[in-house]
């Protein structure tokens, strides 16, 4: 009976001890972890306080609208504001996990945080070029079809960079990036000669027909 | 024989002008040269002279803006950068610092304005018109003599002192003769300084700005010729140091005798004086001779002490409607500024004579253009023309004016709003280069 109870305390007190030794590892941690918070939260409220002082004095919404007479379809201000927050809880997040997390992971932590800003950059990408096609847009009057030939246009592009995020093979990914460069170089030379030889096609073709018909 | 007080009062301001001009003489009028003697070039003193002008510029133009601030115990204010003005070219004959003697400088000017404008309160609030025009050519006459006497001393002095110590003490001499000037006036109290009359409104605008316009552009045209004169006959013409004496000698001389003649001259007769003033520069440019040069100089004295008395009756008829103070301020502040218009492209251009002779001159033109077609007072077209053309120089350099302040305001506006872009976009480049720090990605 005295074994049996002598047993039970070895074991809890190997378990005890396991614990206090785990806690002591983890609690360090768990302070700079929470630093890493706190700073984050000052920093963001900082930022966010600079930022929004500077951009709110720059007001470069108004500013293109009064020396370039568009507007952009979304708030620049807000969009490098979000950016810089990104950024900040980008770092914060790979310092808390790199506290924990050992070596191994962390390589897949840095590959992943790293193919989440090449997805931002495209998100930044593909607005700069719908910026530019709708301020395009709105001070040129272009008519429907050719509205819609620019828009096809600048999504093979946009397509060509979502294809480098994607997961496919490198073969296939350069199969798909040959495929779209032909096409957009096949179509943007299709474009420019009708562009500047429509009216002689025209004039050519009717008068093959007037000279079918006599 | 009993002293009225108003010829009392003369007597102390033709006293204050002649221990002023012999302070001239002994240290603003050898500054240059002292400047040299202790090894500055000629980009330093240009320095030196353009950032002190700058100063008092502003000063003179923030006390025409808040010119009841001024008034705020002004007898005690006034005397005491009278004196300041004088005394502080003591220390600075032991100077040989740039920046020392910079700030030393602009001091001393910025002194001469409230001193200026003290005097020049005293008289255009003591007397009338007439008085007005007696003391500013007795002044005038004080002035030239003490010029000519102080001239002599001067050169007496830097010849028998030996060169270590000669600008030590004429700047010690010309500082305490200077004081003099101070003590002369020491007496003279304005009287009802409190009931000064202010106008908050200009009630004619455009023919103040017409008659600043042709007083700004005629001291700055004289300024220039003075800049230039001196070392064109020097340099160029190869005269020798009597001749150059002579040439400021027969000015002088001649500006002495002719501010009897102008002081009793009716405005329409004064513009004779201001048309013959604008053949100076041009004369002098083309003459070959340097001994001709002191007819010119005698010629140029002559014509100018008239067109610059036709400035300062023009302001004294004015006192009326635009105030004492404001007229007192106003002369002051365009002596300035004409100063630091011709400062710069004195400095720039100060090798080139043909561009600073004919510089002067069309500004000399420009500004006897201004009196003859805008100024009602001494206008060679009927009033009624000379009031439309005032009118229209008035608007359109107004509404230029503003034009100017508006585009330069809008681009500093947006320099700044892009900068506000540019540290947006840089903070924004900090945050993910750190991100990209962390994960040691360089």
């Amino acid at each position: 009976m005295v074994k049996v109870v002598g047993a039970q305390i070895n074991v809890l007190e190997e378990f005890l001890q396991t614990i206090s030794r785990e806690i002591s590892l983890i609690v360090p941690k768990i302070i700079i972890a929470i630093l890493i918070v706190v700073v984050t939260y000052l920093s963001l409220r900082i930022l966010s306080y600079v930022v929004k002082k500077l951009l709110g004095f720059a007001d470069v919404d108004s500013l293109l609208k009064k020396y370039w007479g568009g507007e952009l379809p979304f708030s620049f201000n807000k969009l490098i504001v979000s950016l810089a927050y990104v950024a900040v809880i980008l770092a914060s997040v790979y310092g808390i996990i790199s506290v924990f997390a050992t070596p191994e992971y962390m390589q897949a932590v840095s590959s992943t945080i790293i193919y989440g800003t090449r997805i931002i950059s495209i998100i930044i990408v593909a607005l700069i070029f719908f910026t530019i096609f709708t301020l395009v847009i709105e001070r040129i009057r272009i008519e429907s079809r050719l509205r819609g030939y620019i828009f096809f246009i600048v999504t093979l592009l946009l397509t060509s960079m979502i294809i480098d995020v994607t997961t496919l093979s490198e073969s296939v990914k350069e199969s798909l990036y040959v495929g779209l460069s032909i096409g957009i170089g096949a179509s943007l030379a299709v474009f420019a000669v009708w562009f500047f030889f429509h009216e002689y096609f025209e004039r050519y073709f009717a008068y093959e027909k007037e000279k079918k018909k006599k | 024989m009993r002293w009225d007080s108003a010829s009392l009062l003369k007597i102390y301001l033709i006293g204050e002008s002649v221990f002023y001009g012999l302070y001239i003489v002994m240290t603003r009028n050898i500054f240059i040269l002292y400047l040299v003697s202790i090894g500055l070039d000629i980009p330093e003193i240009s320095i030196i002279i353009l950032l002190s002008t700058l100063a008092s510029t502003m000063v003179s133009i923030i006390i025409y803006k808040h010119t009841k601030v001024f008034l705020i115990k002004i007898r005690e204010k006034s005397l005491f950068f009278h004196a300041l003005e004088k005394l502080i070219f003591i220390p600075m004959a032991y100077l040989s610092d740039a920046a020392a003697i910079t700030l030393f400088y602009s001091i001393a000017n910025i002194s001469s304005i409230f001193s200026s404008i003290y005097v020049n309160l005293i008289i255009y609030n003591s007397f009338e018109e007439a008085d007005i025009k007696d003391i500013t050519a007795k002044r005038t006459i004080a002035l030239n003599v003490v010029n000519v006497l102080g001239y002599i001393f001067t050169m007496v002095l830097m010849y028998i002192l030996p060169a270590s110590m000669k600008f030590q003490v004429i700047f010690i001499l010309g500082g305490l003769l200077g004081v003099f000037s101070t003590i002369s006036i020491l007496a003279v109290k304005i009287e009802n300084v409190d009931t000064i009359k202010m106008f908050s409104q200009i009630s004619k605008p455009e023919q103040l700005f017409s008659t600043s316009s042709f007083f700004i552009t005629l001291l700055t045209s004289a300024n220039l010729l003075g800049l230039v004169w001196t070392p064109f006959l020097v340099n160029i013409l190869g005269s020798p140091d009597y001749i150059v004496v002579a040439v400021n000698f027969a000015g002088s001389i001649a500006s002495i005798i002719s501010s009897t003649l102008w002081a009793k001259t009716s405005f329409k007769k004064l513009r004779y004086s201001l048309g013959l003033a604008s053949a100076t520069p041009i004369l002098a440019m083309i003459t070959p001779s340097s001994l001709l040069h002191i007819g010119i100089s005698a010629y140029g004295g002559f014509t100018f002490t008239g067109a610059n008395f036709l400035g300062n009756f023009l302001f004294a008829r004015y006192k009326s409607w635009l105030g004492v103070l404001r007229v007192s301020i106003l002369l002051t502040v365009i002596a300035n500024v004409s100063q630091l218009l011709a400062t710069p492209f004195g400095l720039i251009f100060q090798n080139n004579y043909s561009i600073l002779f004919i510089s002067s001159t069309i500004i000399r033109l420009l500004s006897v253009a201004i009196a003859y077609f805008t100024i009602t007072e001494v206008a060679v077209v009927p009033e009624e023309y000379a009031r439309t053309y005032s009118q229209l120089l008035y608007t359109n350099s107004i509404s230029g004016y503003m034009i100017i302040v508006d585009t330069i305001r809008e681009s500093i506006i947006l320099s700044l709003k892009l900068l506000a872009i540019a540290t947006a976009i840089l903070i924004l480049y900090i945050l993910y280069r750190f991100l990209f720090f962390l994960m040691g990605i360089s």
